[in-house]
């Protein structure tokens, strides 16, 4: 039995009239303790598939279990990190944490809990900037207090969306080594978010590419298997890493190319006739006739 | 003639309360509304109680929109007092202001008139002072 299950799943948004299908059949199978990483276009619906896992949205048919449980609500039994870090910027680093143990372990004893906000601290390397507030810290810092805080919690899945988004290059390197050393450290399962296909393969075990939206679905899923810890200089030469890099672009240039978007809208051009001045002006009014501005509508196609 | 200024004291609260409640309430109700979504979807997946969002969410995140409120509430309410006891004949800078204007003593009107600027701009800095002694986004 799959740990988390998506059974044909769909999502649009909009009224009813004029509905946009985001999310169209999505059908994904996770086994406890495997990594997978969803790879998409902006826009596909990524975020809108993290949040039906999360529980911050309802699916409009199908269902999405854990544990064969129905997921209707958020929940402290899934870690969510998001793609703009969320904290809250009046609480520090330490107090963020607590925040989320306190709810997470309402039980335990204050000293306890302590020392489990200090360990998850300690386990993003943020000892030192404790005390601050995230508006103090850098976006790579700020995105592993998101992380520890979603550990903080021990939640049985890690839902990441987009977490190294906003970052530059080599911070996102730096940190994608961390994500890897810490899922090695706790075997926990997680579901990441990426639109980057090098983060996925570096970090999943499995790597499943979204089509293009709207009506986005998910592909057949790409096993990854390269042994671990995953060295990042040799990745870029290994054979079985070109391959899937390559199986992964086809796809999603592929699916790309079938949906084409088109921006229909509406044109208002304007009055373009001048006045006749031979007319005689009538009073209080302009010399007509005057050819009134047209509606036109526009279709631009995108390929 | 007590209850009828017992009625007037009432009244001069009223109207004050009434003039100086909209910037708060105007305020507040827009800052509601700006929370981030962000912070709503914490408060969401770290399953916060209702009380608790209110009071580790929604009002951290609100209130510097509240102290502008209060800021101009503050304001507008010492106005007000002023008006009010000019009105009610109160003793009080207003009642002063009053009687000194009937009696056409200018030094007093103008020492009135610098005594609730000063006491307005001071009651606005102390307020300001309070805002930034809260931990706020």
């Amino acid at each position: 039995m799959p740990f988390l299950a998506l059974q044909g799943v769909s999502k649009g948004f909009g009224p009813a009239h004029h509905r946009t299908e985001v999310l169209h059949d999505v059908h994904l199978h996770l086994e406890k303790g495997e990594f997978v990483a969803i790879v998409g276009y902006s826009g596909a619906g990524k975020t809108t598939l993290l949040n039906l896992i999360a529980g911050l949205s309802r699916p409009d048919s199908g269902s999405v279990t854990l544990n064969d449980l129905e997921i209707t609500s958020p929940g402290p039994d899934r870690g969510v990190v998001f793609q703009n870090y969320s904290l809250l910027p009046w609480l520090t680093v330490t107090e963020n944490i607590r925040l989320a143990v306190d709810q997470a372990f309402p039980n335990w004893s204050p000293a306890r809990k302590e020392q489990h906000v200090e360990n998850h601290i300690a386990k993003v390397n943020l000892l030192p900037a404790r005390d601050r507030k995230p508006a103090q810290l850098s976006g790579g810092m700020r995105q592993r207090v998101s992380l520890a805080r979603a550990l903080a919690m021990d939640p049985q899945i890690l839902l990441l969306d987009e977490p190294l988004g906003a970052l530059d290059a080599l911070t996102r390197a730096t940190l994608q080594d961390e994500i890897s050393r810490i899922w090695q450290e706790n075997q926990k399962t997680v579901v990441l978010i990426t639109n980057d296909p090098d983060e996925g393969i570096y970090l999943a075990d499995r790597i499943i590419p979204m089509t293009a939206g709207p009506k986005a679905t998910l592909g057949p899923p790409i096993p990854v298997e390269i042994p671990r810890p995953r060295d990042r200089r040799a990745l870029n030469h290994d054979p079985h890493f070109k391959a899937i890099r390559k199986q992964v672009f086809d796809f999603m240039l592929a699916s790309r190319s079938a949906h084409k978007v088109a921006v229909t809208r509406k044109l208002v051009l304007p009055d373009l006739e001048p006045e006749d001045l031979d007319q005689p002006r009538f009073p209080l009014g302009r010399r007509t006739p005057l050819r009134r501005h047209e509606v036109k509508r526009e279709t631009v196609e995108i390929p | 003639m007590g209850a009828g200024k017992a009625a007037s004291e009432l009244g001069a609260l009223f109207t004050i309360a009434v003039c100086s409640m909209w910037p708060t309430v105007l305020n507040t109700a827009v800052g509601v509304r700006a929370v981030p979504q962000d912070y709503l979807n914490v408060a969401r997946v770290l399953k916060l109680s209702r009380r608790k969002t209110l009071f580790k969410v929604l009002i951290p995140a609100t209130l510097p929109y509240m102290f502008t409120g209060f800021r101009l509430s503050l304001g507008i309410a010492w106005l007000v007092i002023v008006a009010a006891e000019m009105l009610t004949g109160r003793p009080g800078v207003g009642g002063f202001l009053w009687q000194e204007y009937n009696a056409l003593v200018y030094e007093h009107i103008i020492l009135c008139i610098l005594t609730i600027g000063f006491v307005g701009f001071g009651l606005d800095r102390l307020m300001s002072l309070i805002e930034s002694r809260f931990k706020t986004g």
